[in-house]
């Protein structure tokens, strides 16, 4: 059974011929969040970046980033010391700050082949001055935990319009977890 | 889920002029920018703004980061028949 990927416009605009035939049409729906090392700080472009540059710096896209200010990251609850390397452009897989994001993925079957589009959409970064309790490293192990002023980087999810397509409501939609191939 | 009317009409386009004058005519339209967020598809990162009026939504996808070749928005349209042959004129 052949799979067929498209673009949004190519995927919308074949949707539509089959709705503009009054073929009813079931479209499957999969949402997703990851956190991967798929998309991570030093690929995304410096438009994106930017929303970061308080709390790091790079020279440019896809290479070493560091901390310009000791920062807590909330989402995978990980410290990160003043000019800490928070990604290595050598080691990308294993040093490095991975963004979450949410898989989408819409697709349909129409006589035996299966039409399919796919977008990868990347959670918000924040970054807010908060107050926390961090728990200073000794060498005999025992402290107590201090209330410190720092960064605070949060990942909030995209608005649901971003996530999805709005259709017609003769176009039944069908939420899946994945498709199995057969 | 977000379900229509059926009078609603769906269309995308690729439109081979710069963003800023398609946001512009649909603002021109009576739409407002609800979201947006950053996607990637296709291997390329694109800001997809979300626009609304009433029940109808227009969705701009504008590729981002450096490209040297001319960029092209998609603009996908659900939304009344005068909504797309207004957009449609930008062809």
């Amino acid at each position: 059974m052949p799979i067929y990927e498209c673009n949004e416009n190519q995927f919308i605009e074949n949707l539509r011929k089959i709705i503009d035939t009054n073929f009813k049409i079931i479209v499957k729906r999969s949402i997703k969040l990851h956190d991967d090392t798929k998309h991570n700080i030093s690929r995304i472009p410096d438009f994106e970046f930017n929303k970061y540059n308080r709390i790091m710096r790079r020279s440019k896209q896809r290479a070493n980033v560091y901390s310009v200010k000791p920062f807590y990251d909330e989402f995978h609850k990980r410290f990160y010391t003043d000019d800490f390397k928070v990604h290595s452009a050598r080691y990308s897989r294993m040093i490095t700050l991975s963004i979450p994001y949410f898989k989408v993925e819409y697709s349909f079957d129409i006589w035996g082949e299966t039409y399919v589009y796919n977008f990868d959409a990347l959670l918000n970064p924040g970054v807010k001055l908060e107050t926390r309790k961090i728990k200073p490293v000794t060498l005999n192990g025992k402290s107590k935990n201090k209330s410190v002023l720092l960064h605070v980087l949060s990942f909030t999810p995209p608005r649901r319009e971003t996530l999805q397509i709005v259709l017609p409501q003769s176009v039944l939609i069908f939420d899946v977890n994945q498709k199995i191939k057969s | 889920m977000i379900m229509k009317p059926d009078k609603l009409k769906m269309k995308s386009l690729s439109l081979y002029i710069p963003v800023e004058s398609v946001v512009k005519e649909i603002t021109q339209l009576g739409f407002t920018e609800v979201a947006s967020a950053i996607v990637i598809t296709d291997a390329k990162f694109w800001i997809k703004r979300v626009f609304k009026k009433n029940h109808e939504y227009i969705t701009v996808s504008d590729e981002i980061g450096d490209a040297d070749y001319l960029r092209d928005p998609i603009v996908t349209i659900c939304g009344k028949q005068k909504t797309v042959k207004a957009l449609r004129k930008m062809e």
